[in-house]
């Protein structure tokens, strides 16, 4: 199947399936332009013109019944001008789920064959349209859930990524090339090495690189979401402010204590983060088998989860058990529910136990606090950004594992240099620092860095 | 009469650097072998600087050396000045340069060769490469005599085509004063060989009795100096000295005054050079800010005038030469007996060749040396060696010896050569090792003499003593590792003085040598037996070497292990490698002839690309997500 990629033509619906307001068919290969042709006439019925970069309004029409299958704009990417670097055609029809598969099975009966998942991608990767970056940054935006989501995508499918990478990378193979250079022409007439420099200039760069890594917290919240945990006993009203964060009532609502007991797994967004929310059964000293097992799912549910948050009722005198509980589970948030029943009875107590951690009070009956919650939510799992909105941010697991090989190859090149070794040990890890960058975009290999160092200095006896 | 005057297994072509090491090694195998050049008296030349070393070099010459080469004991009985470079930083990047006697290098390489009963020295012109059946049959000479071979090896350094370029006058030669090899390049061209044109050069040579040395620095060698040989236990010859001196302001004006009278940048010369051997006139092109660029005056030999002006190479007319020759300081009365010249000369592309260097196109032929594109003695010898050595394994019928990149910079040589090729002269540097704190100068019979010996080339003798020194290297690592040493030891009060170094708990040798200032010398404060018979100081620098390096080599080790489980994905075996898009044709040969069952496998198929493996894994990737 992968057999004549380079040859054939593939076609492939590039909108959500489903029924929306446009769908589009996306042609890609050599072919794209003849077959097209077979099946698109002008509103007058001529052969239409198609020019690259130009949308044209196009009927397309069954060439064997010239039966009208849809009324589309179609526009002409001529190759190596495409996503693709391919002859590319994209075909606007109407959304109808029925119109697009008439003219997807039209378009591979004149020759297209259909995509396998991926290839369009694959095919701009080996025609040198897309660096590594880029084509996991298609994939997180065809992923995405959120529109912010969507936003880091675009801008990392822009080439922003790489665009940051690059003066590091540059930083680091400026300093390569330097020590190489000490290293390999020692009877070459070279200025000595400014060693404080090289020393202010890579402590400079493992910070630069520790930023950027940094910002992969926030690109990891923003790409994977936020497990939070509800903990508390039964009846606190866990699960009326799983409802309440959610906007509807999922998790059933008894008076009944221990009425939860399974654990339930919903989503919400709060500014652009996904956020899962796991309920879980309530803790409390019981026999009853079934709820056995469900405290034993709160227990891991809240070692699972990236934040935990702990509930109470306004009345809570804070028993053992209850208190056992809050210092079992590391709690990020502590909630007190029932606020519309009166003050918070303990309210000394709670502060001691909360210490620093944020209490927030709420009623899930009617919706009191609920607002404050989710933006001590968002307060506490976002890690404050010091750079602007624009700055760059990590959001792969990938990039953000190559980043940080890197920085620690940076810093023992760092100590090898302090503790007196000479260059070629610093080099040893230097390279494996721009290895792994090279990871993350795809490049570099010894033969950049031989040939950096004849265009900086003059060598050669 | 038999269709061939003389039969032989192996027929050399050529007998530079490349040449004789294959003859050599060739004919030590067993085969029945002849060296074809065209004059006897020019044996193992040196065409450009008489020297032989230098950072990489030097380890590619201790490399030749542990397989059982020529080159280190030959340097090493006709150098005139040693100095082991990069003293100041590690044994990694150390290795020794030598200034050579030209006249008795050449006499000395011919007579080591001259020894050997079943190889045959023979001066002639090959103009042929007779094939039977697709297969090498033997060579024709120009004075009509055939000679039968089962293996040709060639190495034609710059005589294929060769041109030589000074100023506006050109002419053909293989090297100033003799003839180029046309039929001879015709030959492969005929052959179906993909050709390349590249281009080297040499600087003029002046009379020492007209040069005013007090204007230049003097440069001794090294008063103890390291030899190249493992075999070679001290150098006693008396060392000659280097002058170092500089180009002028004025030099580069009246350089850039002529640069059109330079053939390389009247478009006269199309041959590709090499950039870190570059000519005066490109230093002061391409560097026009720097004031003045760095000469050594390098003499030729123990009892010759002569003097190669390293540093000065360059292809302006002749009489131009002498005028800056004249107005570089200390040079004012120079007198110039050669004048330098560029030479352009063909080369083959050398992924042509198998990592074995055999051709794929003919086999039993066989490149090394600079008709693959490289620049250089020691990459010419090193190649040389390699393809007698398995020129001779073909006549027996047995297995190529081929190097992996990861134990030395013949490896690293030869794959870069088979699988990338070249765009301008190769030259080795210790920047393109992988792995380069494990490949020195000290450790290469430790990387080397097990190939050497089991390919039938080095001596037994040698081989059994290396094995009695590994043996001492391991009592001595084990001793380190278990010696602890406190602040009241004997000897710490010493070490303490020379290391700066307090010790507050009680530490083994083998972790205290980590530390960057401890070497030999600093242990031997506390264990005075680190210098014991039956180790030589370079075994010792070995042993602590090691140690202090083991925590980069593990390290390198764990990459290359998860670099080896990432890649465990298989591959299908009916995968068309040739409708894959973006393949080389290269890698689409390499990739179908092995079939490899993994990724894994690919990768370690000697020559497939990193780029071949980033898209063979998105294939893979790719398949597997179709299936599911």
């Amino acid at each position: 199947m992968l057999g004549e990629i380079a040859q054939t033509t593939i076609a492939a619906i590039a909108t959500p399936s489903g029924p929306g307001a446009i769908g589009i068919i996306r042609l890609s290969g050599p072919d794209s332009l003849p077959i097209i042709l077979r099946i698109a006439r002008t509103l007058l019925g001529n052969a239409p013109d198609l020019r690259s970069h130009r949308t044209t309004l196009v009927s397309i029409l069954d060439p064997d019944t010239a039966q009208l299958v849809d009324e589309a704009l179609v526009t002409y990417f001529k190759a190596p001008h495409s996503f693709t670097g391919e002859d590319t055609v994209e075909i606007s029809c109407h959304g109808s789920p029925v119109v697009l598969s008439q003219v997807i099975s039209l378009l591979c009966r004149e020759g297209a064959q259909l995509a396998e998942p991926g290839e369009f991608s694959l095919r701009a990767f080996l025609n040198h349209r897309l660096d590594l970056v880029q084509a996991e940054a298609i994939n997180d935006l065809i992923n995405s859930r959120t529109t912010f989501q969507a936003r880091l995508a675009v801008r990392q499918l822009r080439g922003e990524l790489s665009r940051q990478i690059a003066p590091l990378r540059g930083v680091l193979i400026d300093l390569i090339v330097r020590f190489e250079s000490a290293v390999e022409f020692v009877e070459d007439d070279l200025d000595p090495l400014d060693s404080v420099g090289i020393f202010g200039q890579l402590s400079h760069l493992i910070d630069q690189m520790e930023r950027l890594a940094s910002s992969y917290q926030y690109g990891r919240l923003i790409q994977k979401g936020v497990k939070l945990a509800l903990v508390g006993l039964p009846n606190v009203g866990k699960s009326s402010i799983f409802n309440a964060l959610l906007g509807y009532d999922r998790a059933i609502v008894t008076a009944v204590p221990g009425t939860t007991r399974d654990t339930l797994i919903e989503q919400f967004v709060v500014n652009g983060i996904p956020v899962s929310i796991i309920d879980t059964a309530g803790i409390r000293e019981t026999i009853d088998e079934v709820e056995l097992a469900g405290i034993e799912r709160t227990r891991s549910a809240a070692v699972d989860a990236d934040y935990v948050i702990a509930i109470t009722e306004s009345s809570s005198l804070f028993p053992s058990v209850e208190r056992q509980l809050f210092s079992d589970v590391p709690i990020n948030i502590f909630v007190v529910n029932k606020c519309d029943l009166g003050p918070v009875v303990c309210r000394e107590i709670l502060l001691t136990i909360a210490a620093d951690r944020p209490v927030v009070e709420v009623s899930a009956l009617n919706g009191q606090g609920i607002d404050k919650l989710r933006q001590t939510i968002f307060e506490s799992i976002v890690v404050p950004r010091t750079a602007s909105d624009e700055s760059p941010v990590i959001t792969n697991e990938r990039h953000y594992l190559a980043l940080r090989e890197s920085i620690i190859s940076l810093k023992v090149a760092h100590a090898d240099l302090s503790s007196g070794f000479t260059e070629e040990v610093a080099l040893d890890n230097l390279h494996k620092a721009l290895r792994s960058l090279g990871v993350i975009t795809g490049e570099t290999l010894i033969g950049d860095i031989i040939g950096q160092i004849f265009s900086t200095f003059c060598i050669g006896k | 009469m038999s269709y061939y005057d003389e039969e032989f297994d192996v027929v050399v072509i050529g007998a530079g650097h490349a040449g004789c090491e294959a003859a050599h090694a060739s004919a030590r195998i067993g085969a029945r072998t002849a060296v074809v050049t065209f004059n006897l008296d020019l044996v193992a030349q040196m065409s450009c600087n008489p020297a032989i070393g230098g950072i990489a070099k030097g380890h590619l010459v201790r490399e030749i050396d542990a397989l059982g080469g020529l080159m280190g004991k030959v340097i090493d009985a006709t150098g005139i000045q040693y100095r082991l470079l990069n003293r100041s930083r590690g044994p990694a990047v150390q290795a020794p340069r030598a200034q050579a006697d030209r006249a008795l290098y050449r006499r000395q390489m011919k007579s080591e060769l001259e020894l050997i009963p079943n190889l045959h020295l023979r001066q002639g012109e090959v103009i042929e490469i007779l094939t039977a059946g697709g297969r090498v049959a033997g060579v024709e000479l120009m004075d009509g005599r055939r000679l039968r071979a089962l293996a040709v090896v060639v190495t034609t350094g710059t005589f294929l085509n060769g041109l030589i370029h000074i100023g506006e006058r050109r002419f053909s030669a293989g090297r100033s004063g003799e003839l180029p090899s046309i039929r001879l390049a015709e030959c492969l061209r005929s052959h179906g060989f993909r050709m390349g044109r590249l281009k080297t050069g040499t600087p003029p040579r002046i009379d020492s009795r007209s040069v005013d040395f007090s204007k230049f620095e003097e440069q001794k060698g090294d008063s103890s100096p390291t030899p190249f040989s493992f075999e070679t236990t001290r150098i006693d010859r008396p060392q000659v000295s280097c002058y170092i001196g500089y180009t002028t302001e004025r030099v580069h004006r009246t350089i850039r005054d002529n640069i059109s009278r330079s053939p390389l940048f009247s478009g006269q010369i199309v041959g590709v050079g090499p950039r870190y051997c570059p000519s005066i006139e490109d230093k002061v092109v391409k560097f026009p800010d720097k004031e003045r660029h760095q000469l050594f005056l390098e003499p030729e030999g123990y009892d010759t005038c002569e003097i190669y002006l390293n540093g000065f190479s360059t292809s302006l007319p002749a009489d131009l030469q002498r005028e800056l020759l004249h107005q570089i300081p200390g040079l004012e009365n120079a007198v110039m007996l050669r004048p330098g010249y560029a030479i352009e000369y063909d080369m083959v592309d050398p992924t042509e060749l198998w990592p074995s260097l055999e051709t794929k196109k003919i086999p039993g032929l066989f490149h090394a040396g600079q008709v693959n594109g490289t620049t250089g003695y020691e990459e010419a010898a090193a190649q040389g060696i390699l393809a007698g050595i398995n020129a001779a394994r073909l006549v027996q019928q047995l297995d190529p010896v081929i190097l992996p990149r990861d134990s030395s910079y013949l490896g690293i040589l030869i794959d870069d050569l088979v699988t990338q090729g070249v765009d301008e002269p190769y030259r080795m540097f210790t920047s393109r090792a992988e792995r380069r704190l494990e490949l020195r100068i000290d450790n290469a019979d430790m990387r080397l003499t097990e190939v050497g010996y089991r390919a039938g080339l080095l001596h037994a003798d040698r081989y059994k003593s290396f094995l009695t020194a590994e043996n001492s290297k391991i009592e001595l690592l084990n001793l380190l590792r278990r010696t602890v040493v406190t602040s009241r030891s004997t000897g710490y009060t010493d070490f303490v003085k020379t290391t700066k170094i307090e010790l507050h708990e009680a530490t083994t040798l083998a972790q205290l040598v980590k530390r960057p200032e401890v070497g030999a010398a600093e242990i031997a404060l506390f264990l005075p037996d680190v210098y014991r018979a039956s180790l030589t100081e370079a075994h010792i620098l070995t042993v602590v070497t090691d140690l202090k390096y083991e925590g980069y080599v593990a390290a390198n080790d764990a990459i290359a292990r998860r670099l080896a489980k990432a890649t465990k994905r298989t591959i299908p075996p009916t995968l068309d490698y040739s409708t894959l898009p973006g393949l080389s044709n290269e890698m689409i040969e390499r990739l179908s002839r092995v079939r490899p069952q993994t990724l894994a496998h690919a990768m370690r198929i000697p020559g497939v690309t990193p780029v071949a493996i980033t898209l063979l894994t998105m294939h893979v990737e790719l398949l597997s997500r179709g299936e599911r």
